[in-house]
């Protein structure tokens, strides 16, 4: 799915993740950011070059150019002038190769133009106006020239068809206004690329899902449950036929030769649609709800994400949630599977064989790894991971902690993963995702049924690096399930620098038993940095019960005599019964400051002595606590 | 006591009456187009279903017939005929009588008299069905063992049997013959499934040109002399060696074989075959394959692995677009000729329907395919009937894929009323019931329930529901009866102060007489549970004695006693002497009171399907199959009445037991109507609650199965209205009495707190309110009441209440209403289990 509308959530989301970026490019006082990956995914399938050694990706605003065989970025396509304000109205929404010149890249956008880039030397060659977003547009071989586009025609006022010069099709407009503005709509255009001039083709409500046949003759439009069949002729009228469904179509693949369609729904039906002569000839005017001959298949239990047919025709590719391409031979009606691919499909292609090799599907994955199937043994060939992106979390909510940490040693990030109880560590100046941590060893297990909740899994809430490198903490916790509450685990991880990984080196079950843990903070290091001395620094936690622990290394001689460090718990204090939100030690760890409920308190972490207690003003609540340079002055929020 | 509004109801699961899978089901055919005479063509009308014949793995056929425009019930169950013991019908075949005459278009429904109908059992003789008398009139030994497969030619014309001996035999059946025509080549294997190639026009001579354009009488002329103008071009057989062979009809030689997969030592069983209007051979084999073939050159078309088990029936849509499959795993797959642009038109796999719950055996379309380019239905709705194991056969809309405008305009109406959808994947399906009346009946004052089998009758002794309890029963008898034929009706006379109780059974041919010893009997011992049945072997020569033009048999279609159980009331079967009369008996002494019949003897060789009596014993009525009824008075011993003819076909008819001048007629598209006999016309007290009633209970699919009262009713018209899904109370003389009801049945139920105990709201007129129609029963075999009668004898009572009962001194057994249901899973759980399919996440 392109998709067009941007929720609240998912903004915040970006947010974040541009504070992550931030983060890494703190450089003079204007801070440029950069985004390390777009909020969503998108679902816009991979479009490979005619010798399938490159393909194309959108990536927000631009294009990545990605070499076939190791799925690394080669290069990208970006717009002269971006403004990054408002990169939303200028997602890419849709590519296409230029049926008519296999060297260009044809890249829609929302905000309604349409760029033909040239993508061997990276020149924008042409930009195709249109006055409003474009949402999908689709090219086939037989119209030359020619794209075939919808535009979200929402809020459009009379007026504007005022400054329209396409002579043509201006009655035809003035009828597509007619209806009541507010309802949102679609249209459909067949749009020149040499002439730029746009011919009407038809009006639908809001549409997820566009495809056109082979031949060009039909057009495919999925709005909710129903496919809109438009018969284009070469010239003059289209008519349209509405095509009903049950379910909420989630997927739309037009057979490369024939003239039928796949359209899978939500609930995992695949159907067939046979665009027959005796059911679209000479239909008469007006909107049609015809039945066409259609034939439903069942295998997914989830939504059908994805569908691809393989250019020869003879087998269709779905997938979707349950992490399975299914390939439907299709004169036999016989399947074979591709399981455990590594997570929900999004999409699904197919790479032509180059030069004596086996064809191979690509399928692209929520958490935006692409994995590679040799189409021959039917079995995962590589999977290139990206940056991953949370899928489970909704738009609607946002975590309430992000774990998210630099570990100095190696420069290297700790951001969440495509699941809530992994952590990635992602190197930026290489651009590139290093390895992923199980803090809490899970289950991915699909949904039963598409309405059921999703599973509850524990979610890494808080993540901190001690200042050395050498340890690292991570506080897990897992909320709902049945009838339980809160279990929140903390682990400790030591580095081990020669495997160059993180090692589990002390797991606490449940901190605060049943309460949540609030605050996370590791005591710098007093002045001399030898190993000994790291022994010595603290961790500081706090939590909702209204204790502030510190918990320090244990050293046990084993019976070899080697050194098994580990960690325990080593002083508990509270202020009052004001519940601590947060925790911070000065830089040089001197202090450790506690955000108490609208007061700061200052404590000796060695002594565990309450040195102050800083009150603010009114009863607004500290929310996170840090100290700011090393002169101790500090900030809260 | 009761309260006044609740019944006592004992709900009998227990007995184990075994309702038969549905092994055939058969349309009457489309009567071919005459060959035009210069005329203008015959334009497309819609076509009215008509009947549908039904087979039984008993050997039973049953006949329905279509409940009437725009009836919600479909199909409603017309007549059985009832076959031969120990058979199984394997193929049902209509075809027309005169397929030749020019009255019938492709667009009419043949009427019955015009239909022929024939049927195979497992045994090697080919059967012909009389459609007004019901029974076999013609057996055709097949010369070659036992007929493993049957078709008809599209012109009705010829029959081909496939015979055991690998022979096809071809059997004229112009003119009302019935002849064995020629054999062909025999060959190996056996001939598991047939079909005809479509017609051809014969070649005329060149004369027809020439005398195109003189009177009709010439052409009249000509149609004696060329009676039939469509040829035939080959017959497909598949067989039981992987195969499908094709044979020319002329000269009996095989024409071509075409070979089907098979595994390596198993042959595949072409279990199905059919032959679609341009040739286009259909076959569907055991390995579950759905194959499309050239019958031309004898090439694979296309292979569909449509099932995953055997196919072992095929049905091709009216219009040759369409082609249904099923078999052993119950689904039902529909397979669409789709052209696409630029293609060639080929065979796609549509839909896949489970629909059953076990192997589907059966699967016929209404209306039948015409093999004509000519043919195509487009105005009517087709309706796709499959039976099979599961007992009930299911109706879906099986309407072709049709464009439509905006709103829905434009499409064919969904036949079955359904739902608005008419196309076989998204219309809903209908069950039509499998239950009927007059499987069961009960002994009232003894508290038996008698159930007919096929060959045998079984007795139950129903114990007395106490509040809040579930009833409790006793098998008390059941008996095996050898006869020729399966059992066609029973009677139960009530016993008497000094008689004992009476069952009187018939088969085709027989008519025995029981006298039920036991219980209260001063002879017998006075265990409830024994009952010595001893049979009045005097009973046929006796009779038949008094019968001055009988052959010597007596075969009932119809037998009732009556109240007292002083008389029998014996409806004899057309084929007997006399033929469709009513003998009224005296049970004592065995002589023959009178011989009721009407008075115009038009209609003689009807069947007469039902006789009931007044409960003061003065009136009975006779319904024949035809539909005429007729009323008789008992006492002075003539011919009453016959009724007006109605606008459905009666299925029952109930005399009110308060008021025996009140007869109660339902009809097959479920309203009711009530003739008084007092002024032998429609009754008009009644007659406003009754078109109330109709008005609700028309809308039901369900049809009416029966009606019962009480022995002791409330109001003077009440009457239990049941079909096989539901039971609900009516007071038909609400507009005369001035009942009012009690508003809120539901406090009453809950006070009670048995959950039995249900109350049915009185229907009173002056507000009509909401016809409570309890669903809480399905399945229903049966609804009477037990018990409660007043003239039961002191002193009998007195013995039959041994044991530590509380209520002893209450004098009589308690009313209550027996409802006796048969499951479908009851009955399948007894059988071989059904193809089972991994399903997904197991």
């Amino acid at each position: 799915m392109v998709g067009v509308e941007d929720t609240d959530g998912a903004e915040k989301v970006k947010e974040k993740k541009n504070v992550k970026g931030k983060a890494v490019e703190r450089e003079g006082k204007k801070w440029d950011w950069v985004s390390l990956l777009d909020a969503k995914t998108s679902d816009h399938p991979a479009v490979f070059t005619k010798d399938s050694r490159f393909f194309f990706l959108p990536s927000g605003t631009s294009v990545n150019i990605h070499s076939a065989a190791t799925g690394d970025v080669v290069s990208t396509l970006t717009l002269p002038t971006p403004t990054p304000g408002k990169a939303s109205k200028h997602r890419i929404t849709s590519l296409a190769l230029n049926p008519s010149n296999a060297f260009q890249l044809l890249v829609s956008h929302l905000d309604g133009s349409i760029r033909v880039w040239d993508f061997l030397d990276g020149v924008l060659l042409r930009t195709v106006e249109l006055e409003s977003g474009i949402t999908h547009m689709c090219v086939s071989e037989k119209l030359k020239n020619q794209v075939l586009v919808a535009v979200n025609e929402v809020g459009k006022k009379k007026g504007d068809s005022d400054g329209m010069s396409v002579s043509d099709y201006s009655n035809r407009f003035m009828l597509k206004n007619f209806p009541a503005p507010a309802k949102p709509q679609y249209v459909l255009y067949r749009v020149s690329l040499t002439t730029q001039a746009k011919t009407y083709i038809g009006k639908l409500p809001p549409a997820s899902h566009l495809a056109l046949s082979q031949s060009a003759q039909h057009l495919v439009a999925s709005s909710g449950s129903t496919c809109y069949v438009f018969t284009v002729p070469a010239e003059g009228k289209a008519s349209v036929m509405k095509c009903l469904s049950t379910d909420r179509i989630t997927s739309l693949a037009f057979h490369p030769e024939e003239e039928w369609f796949a359209a899978g729904d939500e609930i995992g039906t695949i159907k067939f649609w046979y665009c027959s002569e005796s059911a679209t000839g000479n239909t008469a005017k007006g909107q049609e709800r015809a039945s066409l001959p259609n034939a439903s298949h069942l295998w997914h239990a989830h939504a059908v994400r994805s569908l691809s047919f393989t250019p020869n025709g003879a087998y269709l590719l779905s997938g979707g949630e349950e992490a399975v391409i299914v390939a439907w031979q299709l004169h036999s009606g016989r399947k074979e599977f591709v399981p455990r691919v590594g997570g929900p499909i999004r999409w699904l292609c197919v790479k032509n064989p180059v030069q004596g090799g086996e064809e191979e599907w690509v399928a692209g994955l929520a958490d935006r790894t692409l994995v590679w199937v040799n189409a021959g043994n039917l079995k995962v060939s590589r999977s290139v991971a990206r940056v991953k992106l949370d899928i489970s979390a909704t738009s609607s909510e946002v975590p309430p902690a992000l774990p998210l940490a630099v570990h100095p040693a190696t420069g290297n990030l700790l951001l969440p993963s495509s699941h809530p109880s992994f952590l990635q560590i992602y190197s930026h100046p290489t651009r590139s995702l290093l390895s992923e941590l199980e803090v809490h060893p899970s289950n991915r297990v699909s949904k039963r049924n598409p309405d059921a909740p999703s599973l509850p899994a524990a979610r890494v809430e808080r993540v901190c690096v001690s200042p050395q490198g050498k340890w690292l903490a991570t506080l897990d916790v897992r909320r709902g399930g049945e009838g339980e509450g809160i279990v929140s685990r903390l682990k400790v991880w030591r580095w081990d620098a020669r495997r160059g990984a993180w090692a589990l080196n002390t797991r606490v079950e449940s901190p605060y038993g049943v309460g949540e843990v609030t605050g996370l903070a590791w005591m710098p290091d007093p002045q001399g940095s030898s190993s000994k001395t790291e022994l010595g620094c603290l961790l500081a936690t706090s939590g909702k019960d209204g204790l502030v622990k510190t918990w320090r290394t244990r050293v046990e001689r084993g019976e070899e005599g080697e050194e098994e460090i580990s960690w325990v718990n080593r002083s508990a204090f509270s202020y009052r019964a004001h519940v601590p939100h947060c925790c911070a030690f000065s830089p040089d760890g001197s202090l450790l400051a506690i955000g108490q409920g609208p007061c700061v308190t200052l404590w000796d972490p060695v002594t565990n002595v309450m040195q102050r207690v800083l009150a603010g003003q009114g009863a607004a609540i500290v929310e996170q606590v840090e100290f700011v340079s090393s002169e101790g002055r500090w900030l809260a929020v | 006591m009761d309260e006044p509004r609740s019944v006592r109801v004992h709900r009998c699961r227990f007995i184990d009456w075994t309702p038969r899978a549905i092994t055939a089901i058969a349309f009457p055919p489309r009567a071919l187009p005459t060959p035009s005479k210069g005329k203008q063509p015959e334009k497309e009308t819609e076509i009215k279903p008509g009947y549908m014949a039904v087979g039984r793995a008993n050997g039973n056929i049953e006949l329905y017939n279509w409940a009437g425009e725009g009836a919600a019930q479909a199909w409603i169950l017309h007549a059985t005929l009832y076959g031969p013991a120990g058979s199984k019908v394997d193929n049902l075949i209509f075809t027309l009588r005169h397929p030749d005459s020019l009255s019938l278009t492709p667009w009419d429904t043949p009427p019955l008299f015009s239909l022929r109908l024939f049927s195979t059992t497992s045994g090697s003789e080919l059967y012909e069905w009389s459609l007004s008398s019901l029974s076999i009139t013609r057996t055709l030994p097949s010369g070659g063992g036992s007929i493993w497969s049957l078709a008809a030619n599209p012109a009705s014309t010829k029959l081909a049997m496939g015979c055991e001996d690998g022979g096809v035999r071809v059997v004229d059946l112009r003119e009302g013959e019935l002849a064995l025509e020629r054999r062909f080549d025999r060959v190996k294997p056996r001939l598991l499934s047939l079909a005809w190639g479509p017609p051809v026009l014969k070649p005329k001579a060149d004369k027809r040109t020439t005398n195109e354009k003189e009177s009709d009488e010439d052409d009249d002329d000509e149609d004696e002399e060329e009676e039939d103008p469509w040829g035939d071009t080959f017959l497909i057989t598949g067989c039981s060696d992987s195969s499908l062979r094709k044979w020319d009809v002329r000269t009996g030689r095989m024409l071509g074989r075409l070979t089907l997969d098979k595994t390596r030592n198993e042959p595949t069983l072409a279990w199905a075959v059919g032959v679609l209007p341009d040739g286009t051979v259909v076959s569907g084999d055991s390995m579950g394959a759905v194959k499309f073939w050239d019958s031309g050159t004898g090439t694979q078309l296309q292979s569909l692995a449509s099932h995953q088990a055997d196919v072992l029936a095929l049905i091709i849509g009216p219009n040759g677009r369409t082609v249904y499959t099923t078999g052993v795993d119950q689904k039902i797959t529909e397979h669409t000729l789709v052209s696409l642009p630029h293609q060639p038109a080929r065979w796609v796999q549509t839909t896949s329907r489970r629909l059953h719950a076990h192997d589907v055996r059966a699967l016929s379309i209404f209306p039948p395919m015409l093999p004509h380019p000519k043919g195509a239905v487009t105005l009517t709705c087709p309706v796709l009937v499959s039976g099979g194991l599961d007992l009930a056969p299911v109706l879906t809309p099986a309407a072709p894929v049709q464009k439509t405008d905006a709103h829905g305009a434009g499409a064919v109406a969904n036949l079955l009323k359904t739902s608005k959808a008419a196309t076989w994947a998204e219309s809903w399906h209908r069950r039509l019931p499998y239950t009927r009346r007059g499987e069961m009946s009960v002994l009232r004052k003894r508290g038996w329930v008698v159930c007919r089998r096929e060959q045998a009758v079984g007795i139950w002794y129903l114990k007395t529901v106490s509040e809040g309890e579930e009833g409790g029963w006793d098998k008390v008898l059941e008996m095996e009866l050898a006869g020729q034929g399966n059992l066609v009706c029973i009677a139960v006379g009530e016993p008497g102060d000094s008689q004992p109780a009476w069952l009187a059974v018939s088969d085709g041919g027989e008519v025995k007489l029981w006298q039920l010893l036991g219980e209260g009997h001063p002879l017998i011992s006075k265990q409830k549970e024994d009952i010595r049945p001893k049979r009045v072997k005097s009973f046929i020569p006796t009779v038949v004695e008094q019968l001055a033009d009988s052959e010597g048999t007596l075969g009932a279609s119809a037998l009732v006693f009556t109240p007292s159980a002083s008389h029998l009331l014996v409806a004899t079967t057309p084929s007997c002497q006399p033929g469709s009369t009513i003998l009224f008996l005296d049970v004592a002494d065995l002589s023959v009171v009178a011989r009721l019949t009407p008075p115009k003897s038009a209609n003689a060789e009807s069947w007469i399907s039902e006789i009931v009596v007044s409960s003061d014993g003065h009136y009975c009525a006779s319904l024949g199959v035809a539909g005429l009824i007729n009323i008789y008075d008992l006492r002075t011993l003539k011919h009453y009445a016959t009724l007006p003819s109605f606008p459905s076909h009666p299925t029952a008819l109930t005399f009110l037991p308060t008021s025996p001048a009140l007869l109660v007629i339902v009809l097959a598209n479920n309203t009711l109507h009530s003739y008084s006999l007092q002024y032998r016309r429609l009754d008009d007290v009644t007659k406003r609650s009754c078109a109330a009633l109709s008005a609700r209970l028309g809308m039901r699919h369900d049809p009416i199965l029966g009606l019962s009262t009480r022995s002791k009713p409330e109001g003077e018209g009440e009457v239990f209205i049941w079909g096989s899904s539901w039971v609900c109370r009516a007071d038909l003389m609400a507009d005369a009495s001035s009942t009012v009801d009690e508003p809120s049945t539901h406090r009453k139920r809950k006070r009670t707190g048995n959950p039995d105990a249900f109350n049915l709201a009185l229907q009173s007129a002056e507000e009509i309110p909401p016809l409570r129609v309890e669903t809480r029963y399905k399945y229903i075999c049966l609804v009477d009441f037990v018990g409660g009668t007043k003239s039961r004898a002191e002193d009998a009572m007195e013995v039959d209440e041994d044991g530590p009962m509380k209520e002893a001194q209450e004098d009589e057994m308690k009313e209550m209403m027996v409802v006796v249901e048969r499951p479908v899973a009851d009955v399948l759980t007894e059988g071989p289990g059904a193809f089972n399919r991994k399903k997904f996440g197991t």
